[in-house]
């Protein structure tokens, strides 16, 4: 089999089935499911097939139109890029699935275009898991935010509003990841990835290097919205349809996390190591405030897809945290986190989605004696609210184990305590939502009414998943641990 | 680099015209003001990128047989810069889509107004 297609498989196959969409399915909800379920399923396969082929150490390279790199524009697939690449696909493949009834309930007849742009959220977030092109990586970057301004602008309510906010802030986000690139090519003539790390060798340290280099983090940490930089995240996660937060908050933010890994270790480290430590202080300190902070706001919530929302921004502050180590350890954390919190939070956004359509209400109040009425789902959220906590043996325990070793290793007793702290912080609101589900009396008594089931079956598998990737984890960090430590030594920076 | 950047004159202008552009984003309290911020940010950078491609005493680069060779200026960041505006002009639909929501919802666009209608 040429796997050597699949990184520009990755973005062609959910491209066409958008444009599939849009050419003969606009009057089908049904066709037009079919259309994204199998395309985003096309790319599972390729995914998992890069993920098989790249998880000993190997990297995909295609160039596009056959010009060869740095000339052309090179899409290249490497370990962590097909860890997230999976993560993206399969997560996708179960929204879709799911999508159905809640879409039909909260934005009738605009169903085949909700397929259409999502589908184009996945083609541009696996092209920038695939690209090896700082400019390509802006395009997708640029694309995969306007599927999201108008997904997130389909909901109801406020939601035009919140999306207008995003617009503008993600925008100010990417156009400083632009004008760092510009720095990036007036400094080396180049846009490859590895080209560039190349030639920041005969580059000397110079005060517009670092005022790139400051410019790519704080663009990217804009959009992986690390604190203080996550104004956008709640409102728009809140008013968007259920099965749009769920793609945009298990996924985007994650994806921006990668960029930025690659941009601080596989570009710049090689090259340049002296300039990273004040960013790395910066960004593990705000990743620390952000874990404190995001919980913090995420207990005063009442409306369950808000604290979903705030408990986002601590997890995000966990990844962010992991980046700034820059360990072996650390950085393995931050890649398993980017997974085990994508699950967690896209099965806890469905849940939360049915729970709205089944009670009418995301008032956390409103979810007394789920467990009765709607048992599969209780005990999903169950399982995820303790991956979200970080109890073994589900996979949220194991990226915080392995970012508590990251902490031990870089000698920072400190941030190990924010790290223990926040488990805390996160056990209060979480346990004070099971709570509510099992030892609340229900203010109306309700019938048993579970989800239909392709939507109850997606969110079960959402739980399983959890648990699987727990009981994995050995086998999964020692290819995590492999693909970052390609990072790490700079594996990039030889063609 | 750094003397380029004390020295040359162009790149103060984008500076100051990215300046002008968050405040306005971050001064007005109008959405299409902020909106106008947004776009005037965006230019500078094109512009930042379309002076880098500049030589001095360079020509269009068309290499044509007769002619003999010449300074010529870089293609690559107009044709980056080209892509850069299709994205801009992208970004300003949706956001123009989505300001007529917010207007035909709330009626206003005035942001103290909006905070006040959508609680």
């Amino acid at each position: 089999m040429n796997f050597s297609v699949i990184p520009a498989g990755l973005v062609l196959s959910p491209l066409t089935g958008a444009l599939l969409i849009a050419a003969v399915a606009l009057n089908s909800p049904h066709r037009a499911q079919a259309l994204a379920v199998s395309s985003s399923l096309v790319c599972l396969i390729m995914a998992g097939a890069a993920l098989w082929h790249c998880g000993g150490g190997g990297v995909i390279e295609y160039a596009y139109g056959g010009w060869p790199a740095p000339f052309g524009i090179a899409a290249r697939i490497d370990g962590i890029g097909a860890v997230l690449a999976t993560l993206i696909a399969a997560l996708a493949c179960g929204i879709f699935v799911y999508a159905g009834p809640t879409l039909r309930f909260e934005m009738p007849a605009l169903e085949p275009p909700f397929y259409a742009m999502a589908l184009l959220l996945v083609a541009a977030l696996l092209g920038m898991t695939a690209t090896a092109d700082l400019f390509n990586l802006y395009v997708f970057l640029e694309i995969s935010s306007l599927a999201a301004y108008a997904l997130i602008g389909s909901g109801g309510g406020a939601a035009s509003l919140a999306s207008f906010r995003y617009l503008l802030i993600g925008t100010v986000g990417a156009s400083f990841y632009l004008l760092g690139v510009a720095y990036l090519f007036a400094l080396t003539g180049s846009l490859n990835l590895a080209d560039v790390a190349i030639a920041l060798r005969d580059v000397p340290a110079s005060g517009a290097l670092l005022i790139g280099l400051a410019l790519l983090t704080a663009g990217m940490g804009l959009k992986m919205a690390m604190f203080p930089m996550h104004g956008w995240l709640p409102d728009a996660y809140t008013y968007a349809p259920s099965a749009a937060t769920a793609l945009i908050g298990g996924l985007m933010t994650k994806v921006s996390a990668l960029v930025l890994m690659r941009i601080l270790y596989g570009v710049f480290e090689p090259a340049h190591a002296a300039l990273l430590p004040p960013l790395q202080t910066v960004i593990t300190a705000l990743g620390c405030v952000g874990i404190v902070a995001g919980s913090l706001m995420a207990v005063a919530q009442r409306d369950l897809k808000r604290l979903l929302a705030y408990s986002s921004i601590a997890h995000l502050g966990f990844i962010a945290l992991g980046i700034g180590l820059g360990n072996q350890a650390g950085l393995s954390a931050a890649v398993y986190h980017m997974v085990a919190h994508g699950v967690a939070k896209a099965t806890l956004f469905l849940i939360a989605g049915g729970v709205a359509l089944r009670l009418g209400s995301r008032n956390t109040h409103a979810l007394a004696g789920l467990h009765r009425t709607m048992p599969w789902s209780a005990a999903a959220l169950v399982v995820a609210a303790l991956s979200m906590i970080g109890i073994p043996p589900t996979a949220g325990f194991f990226s915080k184990w392995y970012l508590m070793i990251g902490c031990l290793d870089a000698g920072r007793i400190d941030l190990f305590a924010v790290v223990v702290a926040s488990t805390l912080l996160s056990a209060w609101y979480f346990l004070r939502l099971l709570e509510t589900i099992f030892f609340t009396e229900p203010a109306a008594q309700r019938h048993h009414e579970e989800l239909p089931l392709p939507m109850l079956g997606t969110i079960v598998a959402g739980a399983v998943a959890l648990i699987v990737l727990g009981i994995l984890n050995q086998p999964l960090i020692e290819g995590v641990i492999g693909a970052t430590a390609m990072l790490a030594t700079g594996k990039m920076g030889t063609p | 680099m750094q003397e380029l950047l004390a020295t040359r004159l162009e790149y103060w202008m984008t500076g100051a015209l990215m300046l002008v552009g968050f405040y306005g984003m971050l001064g007005k309290h109008n959405l299409v003001k902020q909106f106008i911020g947004l776009n005037i940010m965006q230019t500078a950078i094109i512009l930042l990128f379309i002076s880098m491609s500049v030589r001095e005493g360079g020509t269009v680069p068309i290499i044509e047989a007769g002619v003999p060779d010449a300074v010529y200026m870089s293609p690559l960041p107009h044709v980056l810069m080209l892509t850069a505006i299709v994205v801009m002009v992208g970004t300003a639909g949706v956001a123009l889509a989505l300001i007529i929501r917010i207007h035909s919802r709330f009626g206003t666009l005035e942001e103290d107004e909006l905070i006040e209608r959508s609680l």
